[in-house]
């Protein structure tokens, strides 16, 4: 007899993120902050971050999307310098480049944060309250960013609302409590609709890293 | 055996079951229809008693905005599946997502408190004191939402409701001066008193109300879910029955207005259910009290027990979660305790002392304040190429609705500096 508990209950396969020797942070953590050049001038605001090679378990993170003057352009993120807690340092002659989508990117922001997510069955189960990414174990240096994670839980939600602290996006101080692993997700769309994410087991056989 | 409650079955209970009962209506009638429950009733009949029919004018101009706010509702439903809350949520900023979702959920409570009053009005013509009946009926209605005998219900709320079909044979047979309601229905009366704005802004909030824009949105985006999606043809019917709904519904209010100005127009504000029930004198004679009662009961019921289930089924817009999923009512806590202390907080409200009309009409203005921001996320939405591709506005409808949501807007506006005004002059 199928549990009836069971069915009332989301059916997402949250898991604990744990990944040694990767610092951990939030997407809403990056957009909207300064980009600064070396000199500290202000070249604009994070206004989306770019991710390609969805196929790969942790798609990488590409670049950043610089709002300056209601025009939007692409910083490919071997040119960020350090992430500091006044914003996000590029360096020297590193202006942004025009940005045109190519097939397969993904905005994180654009496309992903706040999205309906269906579970394998197509029901909805809750929506993305935030992504988490992964860089490796290093202060100031954003190498190897990627996407680990979309988090569910209603603190991430609360976290949003309330008044942005002023720190670097790097740090982390509680663990991720209802994240679930990139791994297990798809994003669903038909070109037309925004997109949606597919969470479950049947995204794909594989175990999370 | 434990009652299993479905949410697939509830979202189609709260948001196409009047459909069923109507058959051929589609959810621009229900929706439009909605705004004719305690509130409005209540607002309208005020609308003639202090005016008589000088708010003709602005029900026209009403008639406009509701037409082009309902059809915009409808398009974003057609087009993109989701409802309101869930654009809302997808399109914004998570704190602008918020601060939409309080507006509404103010607004919807305003709503409740509204309809709870009504039933309070319609027992105490009865001669039950409110004291009684508003809280026994707000025990019923949850009990009867959260332990799933509610449908019958619902069809008798709406069968009592019926009863204020009788307005526009009212409107008729009241004999009013066709010469003075044509021209005050074309000739706009400027006034700016006080009590006219508020009037003004009352109206507006209990017509073009953020409840209706939400249930226009999410029964059409149901519908094509339903069916695989809308086809330009099929938008059509969706548009027609947006609209014809919108004007329908608006000539209904229109005739309270008028049989209220034929029988006790120029008596002032109105003071009491007892005094609105006598617009219905030319139809039901001495039983007139007992006609308004009745409908009054009905109207207010339904809509006392719809409006928080409709907002908890926002809330679950805004949170992604299922609308359409087998699963007991009882253990989606979220669903159900927003409609408990909706409906809770509702009737405690509704039970402070004072008049009854008086509330009514509050709560109306309340609404009245909320909908133009509202209004302007739904203008905002159907302007969006990421959200309606070639659906959007056209140029000169967008010119039509982006005055409608100024006016609206100024309305509200100078109702606010005004009551800031009355406050910084002091008493």
């Amino acid at each position: 007899m199928v549990r009836r508990a069971a069915l009332s209950t989301p059916l997402l396969p949250t898991t604990p993120l744990v990944l040694p020797a990767r610092r951990l942070s939030t997407l809403t953590a990056y957009v909207g902050r300064p980009v600064l050049d070396g000199r500290g001038h202000r070249l604009g605001r994070v206004a989306d971050l770019v991710a390609g090679s969805l196929g790969e378990h942790h798609p990488p993170v590409t670049g950043l999307l610089v709002r300056a003057r209601r025009r939007e352009s692409f910083l490919a993120l071997p040119r960020v310098e350090s992430v500091t807690s006044c914003g996000i340092v590029v360096g020297p002659g590193s202006a942004p480049d025009g940005f045109d989508r190519r097939d397969g990117e993904l905005l994180l922001r654009g496309d992903l944060l706040d999205r309906q997510i269906v579970d394998d069955n197509g029901r909805r189960v809750t929506r993305a309250s935030d992504l988490w990414l992964a860089s490796t174990d290093d202060d100031v240096r954003l190498d190897d960013l990627r996407l680990v994670g979309v988090d569910v839980s209603l603190r991430a939600l609360v976290r949003r609302l309330l008044p942005a602290r002023r720190r670097a996006p790097g740090g982390v101080d509680q663990a991720p409590a209802r994240v679930v692993d990139w791994a297990f997700v798809r994003p669903l769309t038909d070109g037309v609709g925004p997109v949606r994410l597919q969470a479950g087991l049947a995204c794909t056989g594989a175990v999370p890293a | 055996m434990r009652r299993i409650l479905r949410t697939g079955g509830l979202r189609p209970r709260i948001l196409t079951r009047p459909l069923a009962v109507f058959a051929v209506l589609g959810p621009g009638v229900v929706a439009a229809s909605a705004g004719n429950d305690a509130g409005g009733i209540a607002t309208y009949a005020t609308a003639g008693s202090e005016f008589r029919y000088r708010m003709l004018a602005v029900m026209l101009l009403v008639t406009v905005a509701l037409v082009v706010v309902q059809e915009m509702s409808a398009r974003l439903g057609a087009h993109t599946g989701e409802g309101l809350v869930s654009l809302i949520r997808e399109q914004f900023t998570l704190r602008t997502a918020a601060f939409a979702l309080v507006c509404l959920l103010v607004a919807n409570l305003g709503l409740v408190v509204s309809e709870f009053a009504g039933i309070g009005a319609a027992f105490e013509l009865f001669g039950v004191s409110r004291y009684l009946a508003i809280p026994i009926a707000a025990v019923a209605l949850w009990a009867l939402v959260v332990f799933g005998s509610y449908t019958w219900a619902e069809r008798g709320f709406l069968l009592l409701a019926i009863a204020f079909l009788a307005y526009p044979v009212a409107a008729v047979l009241g004999h009013p001066d066709w010469g003075d309601v044509a021209r005050d229905t074309t000739i706009p009366h400027l006034g700016t008193s006080h009590a006219f704005v508020l009037l003004a802004v009352a109206l507006v909030g209990t017509t073009v109300t953020p409840y209706m824009q939400m249930y226009q949105a999410s029964a059409v985006a149901d519908r094509g879910r339903g069916s695989g999606g809308y086809t330009p043809a099929s938008y059509k019917v969706v548009r027609a029955d947006a609209i014809g709904g919108a004007i329908v519904a608006n000539v209904i209010s229109m005739c309270i207005i008028v049989a209220t100005a034929a029988t006790i127009g120029g008596t002032g504000p109105l003071r009491s259910a007892d005094q609105a029930a006598r617009a219905l004198e030319p139809v039901a004679g001495a039983g007139a009290t007992a006609l308004f009662a009745i409908g009054l009961l009905g109207a207010s019921a339904l809509a006392a027990a719809v409006v928080p289930l409709a907002t908890a089924y926002g809330v679950a817009e805004a949170m992604g979660a299922e609308r359409s999923v087998s699963r007991r009512f009882r253990e989606a806590p979220l669903f159900l305790g927003i409609f408990t202390v909706l409906v809770g907080a509702g009737a405690a409200i509704a039970l402070l002392p004072g008049n009854l009309v008086q509330l009514l009409l509050s709560m109306q203005v309340l609404n009245g304040l909320i909908t133009p921001v509202i209004l302007v996320f739904i203008l905002v939405l159907a302007n969006r190429r990421a959200v309606l591709g070639d659906a959007v506005n056209g140029r000169r409808f967008n010119a039509v609705a982006t005055t409608c949501v100024a006016l609206v807007g100024l309305l509200a506006l100078v109702v606010v500096v005004q009551a800031l005004g009355a406050r910084l002059v002091g008493p």
